[in-house]
């Protein structure tokens, strides 16, 4: 047997939520740029600047001044919730109120914001959600749920491909030094979470009247998966 | 093989089962299902 401690990476079992998150994660982290300027330097310089002229102005007893200066620092701190609701698909909201649009493009936004997330940059991130406009977009409710079946059935293909590999992989090591239990092991482990998830997905797609088998293809085009099955189901 | 898990230390309410993958599935798709 082999203690819960010493047990392979390979058979800890990761929870979807923490495997999405992951996915997302190398997706940021694949396409993030290292951005070009230093947006919290930026911040802070102009920060000091407005502790300045905030001491200069209760120094002068400018009490009217010193307020605009703290209305000014909440501004560039984005602690003014948005005031602008958008009426209309073709409208936008702009929190700082942009007349000519965002002082970025969406792509460079977007790959700042990806570089931010791969940093976890929060005071970029929050520069960037203030240059941002918040769009209201008329696309039928039901899509997004369409798009995220289409991605559980992208995951499932992943998953089932790692799952074969393992057991591929660990029966080849286990016939090269049969002493060596625990490729056996992982063999067997990951046999089972193959048919358990072959399972759980068509469980899954019953329930919700549709094909699973026809779902995954329509998404992932290959054949080895289909092979696998046959072999390990 | 729930035996085997069972005996090296898996919570049995953390085994992997078809019903409960089914289940992971489904908390996915109700995030904006339902959202």
């Amino acid at each position: 047997m082999v203690r819960a401690s010493e047990r392979p990476q390979h058979l800890v079992f990761p929870t979807r939520q923490r495997q999405l998150r992951r996915y997302l994660q190398r997706a940021c982290g694949r396409l993030a740029d290292a951005t070009q300027q230093n947006l919290k330097s930026l911040m802070g310089r102009h920060l000091m600047q407005r502790r300045g002229l905030y001491a200069r102005a209760l120094k002068t007893n400018d009490v009217r001044t010193a307020l605009l200066v703290l209305k000014d620092e909440a501004l560039l701190e984005g602690l003014y919730p948005a005031t602008k609701i958008a009426a209309s698909a073709n409208e936008e909201l702009y929190p700082h109120n942009y007349e000519s649009g965002p002082p970025l493009s969406r792509e460079e936004r977007f790959e700042r914001l990806l570089a931010a997330t791969d940093r976890e940059d929060q005071v970029e991130l929050r520069l960037l959600e203030q240059v941002t406009p918040i769009r209201t977009l008329r696309i039928p409710d039901t899509m997004l749920p369409k798009l995220m079946l289409d991605m559980c059935a992208l995951m499932y293909v992943g998953e089932q491909l790692d799952h074969a590999s393992m057991v591929f992989l660990a029966s080849i090591e286990s016939a090269r030094d049969p002493s060596r239990e625990a490729w056996s092991l992982i063999a067997d482990v990951h046999g089972y979470r193959f048919k358990i998830g072959m399972a759980g997905w068509q469980l899954f797609t019953d329930s919700l009247g549709v094909d699973g088998i026809k779902l995954v293809k329509a998404n992932h085009f290959g054949s080895a998966l289909e092979l696998c099955s046959d072999i390990l189901y | 093989m729930v035996e085997l898990l069972t005996a090296q230390g898996e919570s049995p309410d953390k085994l992997p089962t078809s019903e409960r993958s089914a289940r992971e599935w489904r908390d996915l798709l109700n995030q904006v299902l339902h959202a």
